[in-house]
Parts: C-alpha cells; structure tokens; sequence
C-alpha cells in the first residue's frame, strides 16, 4: 500500500509516459523529414536544369573540302568531316 | 481630357489642404479664441470638399454611361436603318464602337453617319461631367472655405467622412461576396433546367461529353455527381490520416515537451510547408510520391494505379499538416496553466496531463482547426489535379485512381466554352454544392468553438 514505487499500476503508467512521449517527437521528426524529402527532391529534380551538356571537337578539312568551302559552302559534305572527326 | 481633369483636381485638393491650414492659422491669430480643431484637421476639410463630390460623380458616370450611351446608339440605329431581326442592332452597335475607335473601317454613309453620332454623344456627356463635378466641386469647397473658423469642430467632420469611407469599402467586400454567390446560384438553376436535381444528386454515372453541334452523333451525358464526391471525400479522408495524427502529436511535442530551442528551430520549419505553393505539391505527388508508391506497391504484391488517391491524399495530408499544427499549438498555449499544475499536484504523469486535461480543455479549438483544414483540403484543386485521375471511377480503392470535384469543375472550365450547355453548366452545379458542403463545415466548427469555448476559464 505504501509502496507505490515498487507497483506494477506506477511501472505502466511510466511507461505509457515514454511512449507517448515518443509518439509525440516521432510525429515532429516525421514532419519535419517529410519537409527536408520534399525540399531535396525538388532541389535534385532542379539541379539538371541549370547544366548544359557540349561537346568540343577538332575538326580536319583536308584542302578539297576548303577549297569546295571558297566556292560554295553548301556544297561541302558536312557529314562526312563530321563522322571523320568524331571517329 | 479625364485623365487631364482627375489630375488636376488631386493637384488642387493637395494645394487646398495647405491653403486651408494657412486660412485657419491666419484667423486664430487674428481673434484669439482657443481653436476647437487642429490646423490639419481644417486642410483635410477643405481638401476633402473639393475632391469627395467629384470622385462620387465621376464614379457612378463611369457605371452609367456605358449604358446610357450604348441604349441611345441603338435608338438611333433603329431610327436610321430599317432592322427586322432585333439581335442585328447589336452587332451594328459595336461595329459603329469598334470603328469609333479606328479599329476597322467602314464607307457606308449610314454606318459613318452613326459613327460620328456616337462620337457626338461621347463628347457630349464626357463635357457634362466634366462640367457637373468641377461646379460641385467648387460650389462645396466654397461652403467649406466659408466654415472654416476657430470654433468650427473640423475633426468632427473629417472623421465623419474617414468613417463612412471605411464603411462603403466594407460594403464593397461584402457586396462582391454576395455577386460571387449569386452568380453561382443563377448559373447552377440554369443547370438544374436542363438536369434534374436528383439525377445530379443521387446519379451514379458521371460522363458530362454531350453533342455540341445538333447533327452530331454523341452520348447523351450523364451528370451523376456521386463519383465525383466519393472521390473527393476517399483523398480527403486519406489526407485527414496522414496530416491529423502528424500534426496533432508534434503541436503537443511542442508545446508540452520541448524545450524552447527546438520550438524556435521545428515550429517555423512545420510553417516552411505552409509557405509552399500548391503546384510544387502538386508535381511533388504526381512525380515522385505516385511512382514511389506504384514501384513498391508492384513489390509488396499490390496493384497501385500511377494516378492513385493514395499518393493524391498523402501530399494533400502534408499540405494541411502546418495549418492543424500551428492551430492547435496556440490553442494548447492557451489553456491556463493553473490545470496543468492542478494536474501534476494531483500525480498525474505528462501525458495523462495532456490526454486527461489539457486535450480536452483545447478540444473546440482542435476540432475547429480539424475542421477549417478539412474544408481546405475539400477544396484543394492543384495537387488533385495533378496527382489524381480525371475519369470518374466509383470506388472506395485507395490503390485505385478516383477524381476530385475541384479536378472535373478544372476539366469543364479549360478552354473556350458555351454558356448555355449543361456541360459548361455542371461546373457551377458543382462548385455550388462544393461551396455549400465548405460552408456547412465552417459553421459547424464556428458553433463548436462557440459552444465550448472558456469552458475552463
């Protein structure tokens, strides 16, 4: 009767204590990690579009092709100095 | 010519404020009587005087004359041009405006006749008012020039008019409201003409596509808003799940259990969720919560729909979670600390305190902020338009895709519409009893806070 600290009612009571407590601060950290997830998604989703994507390469004329340039720049065969330089 | 008139006249009505002061300081040193009213009280006076009358009249002309104008130009059309079909005069009317305005040509003499009749007309009462307001305004600021006077209670009089001021300002507020309401009303029994209101009430079919052109082969629509409510109550539900226990517990934590350096750091972090816009929510839902929970749905066995309420009601549940926990924090804050006391003298532990007094004692508030998050997200569009499906689906399937009120109303309105079709028409039907469900919850949760509030005072 004396001893309420050694009862099994006062065990429990505590305990429920502690659970709600942890309820309580799980819901608060589960707000604010909803928040951080959906800053970040948006932030990693945006990043892509502030990057452009180039590509530098050395392109060989040889003296046909310049001089074919001089005299008519359409009639050059862009297509194939391309594929020659990319491989 | 107005522009130049307005102009002025704010020009002189600034001048005469300081003339007035100059006027009443001139004659209290001449009779030495102590002065009822300020200096600035009589140059508001005299400013007041010369700019109120023109501003009232030139307002109610610019409702007016439109009208005026537009009837007289009809009366002259029928004069001149021998009409049969009455619904020509309208056409003829803005043809002779628009020419008016040098945006298309004409050289038909009884056109251009009509047209300098008009312009005629439109000099004419623009001269008039011109003429009416500057004498009004003049002959009131005279009188008022003639008050002014060491013993005139100009205060008086300036807050007078301060106050009324305010009062039509708050009439225009409650006045639009009363349009707003109105218009929805009238477009909504137009649609009640056409469908009956138990067929839109109680329908379970929702396909609102009918023939726009009499010859064209189409289904007859069926206007059945059941779905549409079972929806829109299926993502509210889910919502009200995730954002009630969320927001609740962590109002609580805050205000129970921690300590004021977190409070300082998670309340405005909770509030960061409030401040974000509906759209970025909206894709947030639609492209990365509905693939996320459809790939791991697929896992576990499930067959979730991309465009699942799921993933509509959990975003919309995050949305409404700072309006819950804020209200509630403050309503927590505000119970007297004397019961939280009392209870811990009685040994209870915290929680009990919270779950046995302070909840209880905070109840009104809670349910009213349970409620006003409620109507929120009942009519929340962007997220659901996004996120949810748009063919109506009568379901209670969660994994299943379901469409909204606010998403169909969004389909009805996009785009060039008719106004006299029930297709158009519906999204009135549906706004209205959207707007009448919204209301319903508002007063109830003013009854409640009304009912039980200061029950521990």
């Amino acid at each position: 009767m004396t001893d309420f600290n050694s009862s099994k009612r006062l065990k429990s009571r505590y305990k429920a204590e502690k659970r709600f407590k942890i309820y309580s601060m799980s819901a608060l950290i589960i707000g604010i990690m909803i928040l951080v997830t959906l800053l970040s998604s948006i932030t990693i989703s945006a990043i892509p579009a502030f990057t452009q994507t180039s590509i530098g390469l050395d392109v060989q004329m040889d003296d046909d092709d310049i001089q074919q340039f001089q005299d008519d720049p359409k009639e050059v065969s862009w297509r194939s100095i391309q594929k020659s330089s990319l491989y | 010519m107005l522009n130049f008139y307005i102009l002025t006249l704010l020009f002189l009505s600034f001048a005469s404020y300081f003339f007035g002061k100059k006027t009443i300081q001139r004659k209290t040193t001449v009779n030495h009587v102590p002065q009822h009213s300020r200096d600035t009280y009589h140059g508001f006076y005299l400013a007041l005087y010369l700019l109120i009358p023109s501003a009232i009249l030139i307002l109610i002309w610019v409702m007016i004359s439109p009208n005026i104008i537009h009837s007289l130009l009809e009366q002259k059309i029928q004069n001149t041009i021998l009409i049969e079909d009455s619904s020509q005069i309208g056409v003829l009317r803005s043809q002779v405006i628009s020419i008016s305005e040098g945006i298309i040509n004409s050289d038909n003499k009884d056109i251009l006749s009509l047209v300098s009749y008009y312009n005629d007309i439109s000099q004419l009462s623009i001269n008039l008012i011109l003429v009416v307001s500057s004498i009004s305004s003049l002959f009131l600021f005279f009188y008022a020039y003639r008050k002014i006077n060491t013993r005139f209670n100009a205060r008086t009089k300036v807050e007078n008019i301060i106050k009324n001021t305010m009062i039509v300002a708050s009439l225009v507020a409650i006045l639009t409201t009363i349009g707003i309401v109105l218009s929805l009303i009238i477009e909504t029994i137009e649609f009640f003409k056409i469908i009956k209101v138990s067929d839109f009430l109680f329908g379970l079919q929702w396909s609102p596509q009918i023939a726009l052109r009499e010859d064209q082969v189409a289904n007859e629509g069926l206007f059945g808003a059941i779905p549409l409510f079972l929806g829109t109550i299926l993502i509210t539900v889910i919502a009200m799940c995730v954002a009630v226990p969320i927001g609740l517990l962590s109002a609580i934590y805050l205000s129970e259990y921690s300590n004021p350096r977190i409070r300082a750091i998670a309340k405005p972090m909770l509030e960061i969720l409030a401040g974000i816009p509906t759209v970025v929510y909206g894709f947030f839902a639609a492209l990365t919560v509905a693939p996320f929970l459809r790939d791991n749905g697929a896992t576990l066995g499930l067959s979730l729909s991309s465009e699942s309420a799921l993933a509509a009601g959990i975003v919309m549940g995050i949305m409404i979670i700072p309006l819950i926990s804020s209200l509630s924090d403050d309503v927590i804050n505000a119970v007297p600390q004397s019961l939280r006391e009392g209870s811990a003298a009685l040994g209870s532990t915290q929680s009990e305190t919270v779950k046995k007094v302070i909840l209880p004692a905070a109840l009104p508030g809670i349910v009213s902020a349970i409620l006003l998050a409620l109507s929120r997200a009942i009519g929340e569009t962007m997220i659901v338009v996004m996120a949810a499906g748009v063919a109506a689906n009568l379901t209670i399937n969660p994994f299943e895709s379901v469409t909204a009120v606010t998403v169909q109303i969004v389909v009805l309105l996009v785009g060039d519409q008719e106004f006299d079709s029930a297709k158009t028409l519906a999204a009135f039907a549906l706004g209205f009893t959207l707007f009448i469900i919204t209301l319903l919850l508002n007063i109830l949760s003013i009854y409640i806070v009304r009912k039980y509030r200061e029950q521990y005072d």
